[in-house]
């Protein structure tokens, strides 16, 4: 690789994996397995050298491949067999910081929604992206990404409301579902 | 006819030709109520009469109460606002007579991004975004502290406010206000 493209490639990571590590975090719900998402995405940029047309693009590109991944990741035999636990350790959630929101209670709600709710409430809530830009980045249509964020925001609210008991309706079986 | 057997046809009732009558001893103020002699129409107006004037006589107490009490309360009430003025003005306070009127208008949306916000408050449930920044574009007047609001929504609504951090209160129903509070004040 030439020096040149190497400190691209430098520059880029800087730019991208403090973002990109909470993504994953909040998919992952582990420090180690965050790291190898992001790892794993930049190597990804690397092999396929995409050409981008805005530093928006740029971003979306990556947080669409971090999610993939975590969605791989998940849907593997070994983590289904190996990782049994929804709950964030409080262990974990030292190695997770938010840089400008209040880390609370509520975030942990939001990490513990299926893939489907998770990602969008996450964006939207503690990575300011708009309805639009989540869209996108999902490939989904603005409408599906509304009814994300209410469906997963009544989630939150039975969870809350029934504890335990309303981990039932807490959208499992729509992890792996299409826009993931 | 001599006159004692006038007397004592009479006192049997009989009259002068000595046959025997009836003798009227009944007065109209023994005849009952549910004689046929008083009529039903007469009998209920006697009546509404009577709860009219029973009913009128309690309005007048209860009036005459009221009108007592209204006004031993203006005049607690006038003691007190006379006590709160001179006290406000004691300490320098300036009274404001219309605290609802609160210096708020809505702009346009800027869409500032959570580092360069003074404060963001996040609410999951209620399914909104505050984004709260101290404006320095708008320098209006002496002790004013304008602060912008943008407030994102999950159903894709974004609006944004500007407030008077200096008029906002800590204690208002309004989010929106507290937070403008808690940046004018931090």
């Amino acid at each position: 690789m030439l020096r040149n493209e190497e400190k691209e490639a430098e520059e880029t990571f800087e730019k991208y994996k403090d973002i990109l590590y909470r993504i994953a975090f909040s998919n992952m719900k582990s420090k180690a397995d965050a790291e190898d998402v992001v790892q794993e995405a930049f190597c990804r940029y690397l092999k396929a050298k995409p050409a981008f047309e805005s530093q928006d693009h740029e971003k979306a590109w990556f947080i669409r491949v971090v999610i993939n991944i975590c969605y791989d990741i998940q849907k593997s035999a070994w983590f289904s067999k190996t990782v049994a636990f929804d709950e964030v350790t409080e262990y974990e959630m030292e190695h997770f910081k938010m840089p400008f929101a209040v880390e609370d209670e509520m975030l942990r709600y939001v990490m513990e929604l299926a893939a489907a709710y998770r990602n969008p409430l996450y964006l939207f809530y503690y990575e300011d992206y708009s309805i639009k830009e989540i869209a996108r980045i999902m490939e989904l249509g603005e409408g599906a990404v509304k009814t994300r964020l209410r469906r997963g925001r009544e989630m939150i609210k039975e969870r809350i409301l029934y504890g335990e008991e309303g981990k039932k309706p807490y959208g499992k079986g729509e992890n792996f579902e299409k826009g993931f | 006819m001599r006159i004692n057997e006038w007397d004592k046809s009479a006192a049997e009732g009989k009259g002068i030709s000595g046959v025997s009558g009836k003798i009227n001893t009944r007065k109209l103020f023994d005849i009952s109520v549910n004689s046929s002699k008083v009529r039903p129409d007469e009998d209920s107006f006697r009546n509404s009469l009577q709860k009219i004037m029973i009913q009128e006589e309690a309005m007048k107490e209860c009036r005459g109460k009221w009108e007592e009490a209204g006004r031993e309360e203006r005049k607690k009430a006038a003691r007190m606002e006379d006590l709160g003025q001179s006290k406000a003005e004691s300490v320098n306070i300036r009274v404001d007579q219309k605290e609802d009127v609160k210096e708020t208008k809505e702009v346009p949306v800027r869409k500032i991004p959570y580092q360069e916000c003074d404060k963001v408050e996040i609410n999951i449930l209620e399914g909104y975004v505050l984004k709260a920044k101290k404006d320095e574009r708008q320098g209006k007047g002496e002790g004013a502290c304008p602060v912008y609001i943008e407030r994102k929504s999950d159903d894709g609504d974004v609006k944004a406010y500007l407030f008077d951090g200096a008029r906002s209160r800590q204690d208002s129903g309004n989010e929106m206000e507290r937070i403008a509070y808690a940046v004018a004040h931090c």
